[in-house]
């Protein structure tokens, strides 16, 4: 007679495979039979948990109502190079980098929260727009954090876990099922409240000494914006036990309070402890990055490529500031990499293009950015146009460049430094009116642009519009105090309108 | 996303819809060769020895037998009792089996021999097996103990055939992987609470055995469960060595020697959990941590091929890639085909450092590492060859588009209404007078009477719409001048077929007005309609009504009050030549009474209007016998336009008809002086109109309030509870409204006083500017300057009235065009804000156009 395997055993194997349908359903199939039992129980509320585990070591998207009522910094005016919010700029940087929606120079990778970070003062129109306005929606208020529950979680009787019928006090007796429990509710359940009063319980049961309690406390009190409880409890979990998450939990909360001076000092302590993880070092580098310290960030990539050579998040910003500081060559060769590593993505070959076109490259940079076009959609298709506009502009070709800006912002209506271009050809062309409404309309679509402004400001000067010629550079200076053609145009208006007087 | 891929070696699928576990697979040398054991859970036992380079061969595979048993791990050890060459260890849910392997004489695969069994648990019952791991327990190294671990968390050790002792393990709800660490003689485990455990072997051993556990006779599953569930909270007689918590799920224990460290003979315990990869040390801290940016699926611990003492190590992901790790440094990265879920480093014939994979799925293959790239995924675009000459023609097309769309003189689309006009060049006959009723008696009161009837002239409109489709809602304005009248000044056409269909014909019937001087002919036509795609077009066209409708010709009269005089330097034309027209209007008597034989040389015009005195307005034209003089003279001075224009215009289209335009015609005005002063008089003449309108409409102002207020005293005096005699206010009343009656009246007559004499005013001011044009021979542009500044147009109504633009316009071209010093031209141009008053007498006016007329006449240019 042939033996049956043990449902549960098979079911445990398939969550080590993560097999999660079959296991949750294996698990489903035991748990109808004899709803007590507390392995099958365990595994199955495992499973539902790895289904939908989100690293949160890793910064995340914010919401509307995060960004706009962002009440947890500091410091209210906080001096350059100490917030994210006021970062150290560099002018050479800001004259020779985009930037992205908060007037941030772009790294070579999109990461979820490092360019949305809220200038101080944004406006509720700014933070709906998102990170490109009209084409990503903003999260809305609790972020990621939202889910709809997912049917594997409904078994025949109704819920599987019924949260609100939890004893706590109960589980917390029980630290083998409260650890599996306190998984699944800040992940399944999305309920920080309740998983709080679970590790209050079982901390307490464990006589304040477990630095997992504690890291789980401060992570439900981060969930629930209680910055300085959650680095507290963080700050002594890491005392009881020095863990490797625990410091990415923290350097997050410093994050949020918006000190990264402190994040940073942090992230070098724990480098100590742990040499050689290069997970750190790229935090490190990505706190650089976003105090706009990019000497630093690129020694810190460059770390980190040394520990783990396949690293794209490393390889994609250093080729960025390569690029940006006049290495097209060597840029080129890091994108090649990433080509090579298997990245086919938009936004790579446009990269490549441009890396081609700047080194000279004139017969590869066309291709790549064919097949750039042919990877794209909407929602980028719009900068491989303007940079194949930009491209135009570079080889004189001013037909091709107006129809690329065109094409550019008829993909996408919101692209700003377009419309800014098309305002300067068409200063070439001496269609000044026309000009004057590209840059008017690139300035309502990106008021972090100083270059609408400024070319605003200037052709409005040369046309005798004194006063909105200085109404214009002075938004231009808000933006980028440091530019030296606002700063001499300025003056000259000064002089002006104190000779009209 | 890794630079490379592995590269086969060797590789099969094994069985078809089976599946396999991660822990049922072990790899050994058996019989001095490289043999990779496999179980799968449906039972199946497969043993393979990978003995051709070219891939999988049906010899490679030397045992395949049905267990029909689900097997959960797979050992290879020295298990056999007092013999030290290889033996398979089995793990089935109740059973342990261990064989040998031999192979078979002949050549051709090999046997299992069963060299024992046990059952689990007591007798096979109340023990569900989970896993197990084995080694020399308690320092014995010659032989490999087995231990089995049960899904409640106990343990069962075998010292090879011999069941040695069974133990409860602490906090175990989930059975975590075990090892034996073989250097502290102890064992490694995970339990529930995310820790880390290790139990000393002899600890263990010696332990207060459990024993009602192990005798227990649990009669039934349900104890059984209930049992299970007791484990997690009730500790056991066993102890802890020393315990540290991951705090996450561990996926496997391996032990080896990893990270660098100066003491010989260090050993780690490297654990890698959901997240991070852990190296505890024998003493259970924590040597070093990692995190892993990927989810794990199994690891291998390998000897460093450089013969460095520490290992190297491989964690596969479950996005199925191998990354090799030397300590922190990630040393090497490849792709693989599928994901793993055990991997082993042995050496295959010859070949060290082979590595092999197992998925779920019973993949199993060899692979070793190589450069290949990564993946296919970036294929070279379909390499077409263009044609250049396509894409040229292509490009000049879309370019054309482009430009034409960028272009601002943008083509008109071809759908259009087209319009055609045809005038009779004699009058209807006589138009009955009912024709006018209900609605239009504002045609009947002022319009001309002849022979019985009505004057009236029917004109042609000839609409054509070349657009396929029709177009609907087709309007047609007309814009008429003053003297013309007609029932409808806007025509509403519902449809308008298009194609060849036969134009639509509208009548449209004119009538002369018999108040006001004829002042132009033309007669505008206005046509708006959207096209098809909505955007609105308009078309024009204009018609010119013939002489006739304006006047008729009478018997010649002499009447030179004023006069001008018009010379060309050509032969006289006979006057009957030139207005032959005229005389077909009339009858065949008539005409013979009205020219007879002077009729070359004498005409005289009768218009519709009469003068002051009731006798109708005329003009004569005269013609010099020898010379191409023409003079035109009448007893009224904006009575001489239209005839003067008629006979300037004829004569012109008469030579331009018999001439080439390049023979020099010339028409002259040679009188020394313009007549400004007659001008003049028609200036103040309106003026004086609108002064006295003026001041009527200010009488009529003050007699309404006058009369607003008595009406309100009587309100009053009735209202009143005790009434006060009316004091004759009621006489006051009647006779303020029988003069609010009278000024009325008199309003109204001022008001058609200003229009006759805004009509006189404006026909002179068109003989002025005929004057000026002839006198100073100005060409088409400086006259449509002048006809700008001093406009022939004289509106009438509450705003500006024609002095003070007239004044306006001169006062800015004698600054500018006219000005005196050329240099200065364009200076004063700029004015400040003017106000536009009715000036308070014409003086002003009458000197700025003498002025400017002394300019033009001093050789001033317009232009």
């Amino acid at each position: 007679m042939r033996d049956e395997v043990d449902a549960s055993w098979l079911a445990l194997s398939r969550l080590r495979r993560r097999r999660f349908k079959q296991c949750i359903e294996g698990c489903s199939r035991i748990l109808n039979e004899s709803p007590y039992d507390q392995l099958v129980w365990t595994m199955k509320a495992r499973a539902l948990t790895t289904e939908v585990y989100v690293d949160e070591t890793e910064l995340e998207e914010e919401g509307v109502a995060e960004i706009l009522l962002d009440d947890n910094a500091i410091a209210s005016m906080p001096r350059p190079g100490t917030s994210l919010s006021n970062p150290k700029s560099s002018s050479s940087d800001h004259a020779l980098r985009p930037v992205s929606s908060s007037g941030r120079p772009m790294t070579g990778f999109s990461r979820p929260g490092s360019s949305s970070r809220p200038m101080s003062g944004m406006s509720v129109d700014q933070a709906f727009k998102g990170n490109r306005p009209g084409t990503s929606r903003p999260m809305t208020t609790l972020g990621r954090e939202v889910r709809l529950g997912t049917a594997s979680m409904v078994n025949q009787s109704g819920v599987f876990i019924d949260v609100e019928k939890l004893n706590m006090r109960k589980y917390a007796a029980r630290p083998a099922l409260a650890m599996v429990l306190v998984e699944y509710l800040l992940h399944v359940e999305v309920n920080p409240r309740k998983a709080l009063e679970l590790c209050s319980e079982a901390t307490q049961k464990e006589g304040f000494k477990s630095w997992f309690w504690k890291r789980k406390l401060g992570q439900c009190y981060y969930k629930l914006g209680l910055y300085r409880d959650a680095e507290k409890q963080l700050r002594s979990s890491l005392k009881d036990g020095e863990m490797l998450l625990t410091y990415f939990d923290l350097c997050k909360v410093y994050l949020k309070l918006d000190i990264p001076n402190t994040a940073l000092d942090l992230l070098k302590k724990a480098g100590e402890s742990f040499r050689e993880e290069s997970r750190v070092i790229i935090g490190i580098a990505r706190i650089y990055d976003m105090l706009n310290d990019l000497e630093n960030s690129s020694k810190a990539y460059k770390m980190v490529l040394e520990y783990d050579a396949g690293n794209i998040e490393a390889m994609a910003c250093l080729a960025a500031n390569h690029f940006y500081e006049d290495g097209p060559e060597v840029a080129l060769r890091y994108y090649r990499r990433l080509l090579q590593m298997g990245v086919n993505n938009t936004e790579l070959w446009n990269n490549l293009g441009l890396s081609c076109f700047h080194s000279s490259q004139f017969d590869m940079a066309l291709s790549c950015f064919e097949r750039a076009l042919a990877l794209a959609a909407d929602d980028n298709e719009g900068d491989v146009w303007y940079n194949i506009g930009l491209v135009g502009v570079g080889i004189g070709d001013l037909a091709l460049a107006y129809q690329a800006f065109k094409i550019a912002v008829s993909v996408d209506g919101n692209h700003a430094e377009s419309y800014c271009n098309l305002g300067v050809l068409d200063l070439r062309k001496n269609d000044f009116d026309s000009a004057a409404a590209m840059f008017a309309t690139a300035k309502s679509l990106a008021p972090f642009l100083f270059e609408p402004l400024y070319n605003l400001a200037l052709l409005m000067f040369k046309r005798g519009n004194l006063e909105e010629a200085y109404d214009n550079v002075k938004e231009a200076l808000v933006v980028f105090p440091e530019h030296r053609e606002s700063l001499e145009l300025k003056k000259e208006l000064m002089g002006s309108l104190v000779g009209l007087r | 996303m890794s630079l490379f891929k592995v590269k086969e070696f060797w590789q099969t699928k094994c069985g078809s819809d089976e599946e396999f576990d991660g822990a049922a697979i072990a790899v050994d040398t058996i019989n001095n060769a490289s043999v990779v054991c496999l179980g799968s859970i449906s039972g199946f036992l497969r043993v393979y020895s990978p003995s051709s380079s070219t891939g999988y061969d049906v010899k490679d595979l030397l045992v395949e037998q049905d267990l029909s048993s689900p097997i959960l791990s797979v050992l290879i050890g020295k298990f056999i009792p007092s013999s030290s060459s290889p033996a398979i260890a089995v793990l089935h849910p109740k059973r342990l089996c261990v064989f040998g392997l031999n192979a078979n004489e002949g050549g051709g695969g090999a046997s299992l021999d069963k060299i024992y069994d046990h059952a689990l648990g007591i007798n096979g019952q109340h023990f569900t097996a989970c896993n197990m791991c084995y080694g020399g327990f308690g320092g014995d190294s010659d032989r490999d103990h087995i231990c089995v671990q049960s899904m409640d968390g106990r343990i069962q050790i075998f010292e090879q055939d011999v069941h040695a002792f069974t133990r409860r393990l602490k906090n175990v709800l989930i059975p975590g992987p075990i090892t034996y660490v073989d250097k502290i003689d102890s064992f490694v485990t995970a339990n529930s609470q995310l820790q880390v455990e290790c139990y000393k072997y002899n600890v263990l051993a010696s332990s207060q055995s459990d024993g009602s556990e192990a005798t227990a006779q649990a009669p039934d599953e349900d104890d059984l469960k209930k049992k299970r569930r007791a484990s997690v909270t009730t500790m056991k007689g066993v102890t802890v060595d020393w315990s540290v918590c991951v705090g996450e799920p561990v996926l496997d224990i391996k032990v080896g020697k990893f990270c660098s460290s100066e003491r010989k003979g260090q050993v780690d315990i490297i654990v890698v959990g959901a997240n991070c990869l852990f190296a505890i040390s024998e003493s259970g801290s924590i040597r070093m941590q990692k995190k892993l940016g990927y989810d794990p699926s199994s690891m291998c611990l390998f000897d460093n091929p450089s013969g460095m003492p520490n290992q190297n190590l491989i964690v596969t992901s479950f996005d199925s890639t191998m990354n090799i790790f030397r300590e922190q440094k990630v040393i090497w990265s490849s792709k693989l085909q599928s994901v793993p879920i055990a991997c082993f480093v042995a050496e295959f014939q010859g070949h060290r450092g082979m590595i092999v994979t197992l998925d779920d799925e019973g993949f199993l293959s060899i692979v070793f590492l190589g450069t290949d790239p990564a993946n296919e995924s970036v294929v070279a675009p379909e390499s077409k060859e263009f044609n250049y000459d396509d894409v040229d023609e292509e490009h000049r097309k879309l370019l054309g588009i482009i430009r034409a769309s960028q272009s601002d003189n943008r083509v008109e689309p071809r759908e259009k209404v087209v319009m055609r006009t045809q005038v009779p060049k004699n009058l209807d006959p006589p138009g009955s007078i009912h024709d006018l009723d209900g609605g239009w008696e504002h045609i009947l009161t002022s319009c001309v009477r002849q022979d019985g009837g009505i004057l009236q002239l029917t004109a042609k409109l000839f609409l054509t719409y070349t657009g396929t489709g029709s177009v609907k809602d087709v309007t047609c304005t007309l814009n008429l001048p003053p003297c013309v009248m007609t029932k409808d000044a806007a025509i509403n056409i519902g449809s308008l077929r298009g194609g060849s269909a036969t134009p639509m014909i509208i009548d449209i019937t004119f009538y002369a007005d018999a108040y006001v001087l004829p002042t132009s002919n033309v007669v505008e036509v206005t046509a708006m309609f959207l096209t098809p795609k909505g955007e609105p077009r308009t078309a024009m066209c204009s018609m010119k009504l013939p002489m006739c409708f304006f006047c008729r010709l009478q018997e010649p009269v002499k009447e030179p009050t004023y006069k001008f005089k018009l010379e060309t330097n050509r032969q006289p034309v006979m006057l009957a030549t030139l207005f032959d027209d005229m005389f077909q209007v009339l009858g065949e008597e008539e005409a013979s009474s009205v020219g007879g034989q002077t009729a070359n040389y004498v005409l005289t015009f009768r218009y519709w209007v009469n003068d002051d005195n009731g006798v109708p307005l005329n003009a004569t034209v005269l013609l010099s016998k020898n010379a191409g003089r023409y003079r035109v003279q009448s007893h009224c001075l904006p009575a001489l336009w239209w005839v003067g224009k008629e006979l300037c215009e004829r004569i012109s289209g008469y030579f331009a008809a018999t001439e080439s335009s390049e023979s020099g015609f010339e028409m002259s005005y040679n009188e020394p002086h313009l007549p400004l002063q007659d001008f003049f008089t028609c200036v103040d003449q309106h003026h004086h109109w609108r002064a006295r309108l003026k001041e009527c409409q200010s009488n009529l102002n003050d007699t309404s309030h006058q009369f607003r207020t008595i009406e309100k005293r009587l309100l009053l005096r009735f209202k009143d509870r005790n009434a006060v005699p009316l004091q004759q206010l009621d006489v006051l009343m009647s006779e303020t409204y029988h003069r609010l009656l009278d000024l009325a009246r008199v309003v109204e007559e001022a008001q058609a006083n200003v229009a006759r004499s805004g009509n006189g005013l404006s026909c002179a001011v068109h003989l002025m500017l005929l004057f000026v044009k002839l006198r100073y021979r100005l060409s088409e542009e400086e006259e449509e300057v002048l006809a700008a500044h001093i406009s022939p147009v004289v509106l009438e109504g509450e705003g500006c009235g024609w002095e003070e633009l007239t004044d306006l316009g001169v006062t800015d071209l004698l600054r500018t065009v006219l000005a005196k010093k050329s240099g200065q031209e364009g200076e004063g141009s700029s004015t400040g804000q003017v106000r536009v008053v009715m000036p308070e007498d014409t003086n002003k006016l009458k000197k700025h156009i003498s002025i400017a007329v002394d300019r033009i006449h001093k050789g001033a240019r317009l232009v």
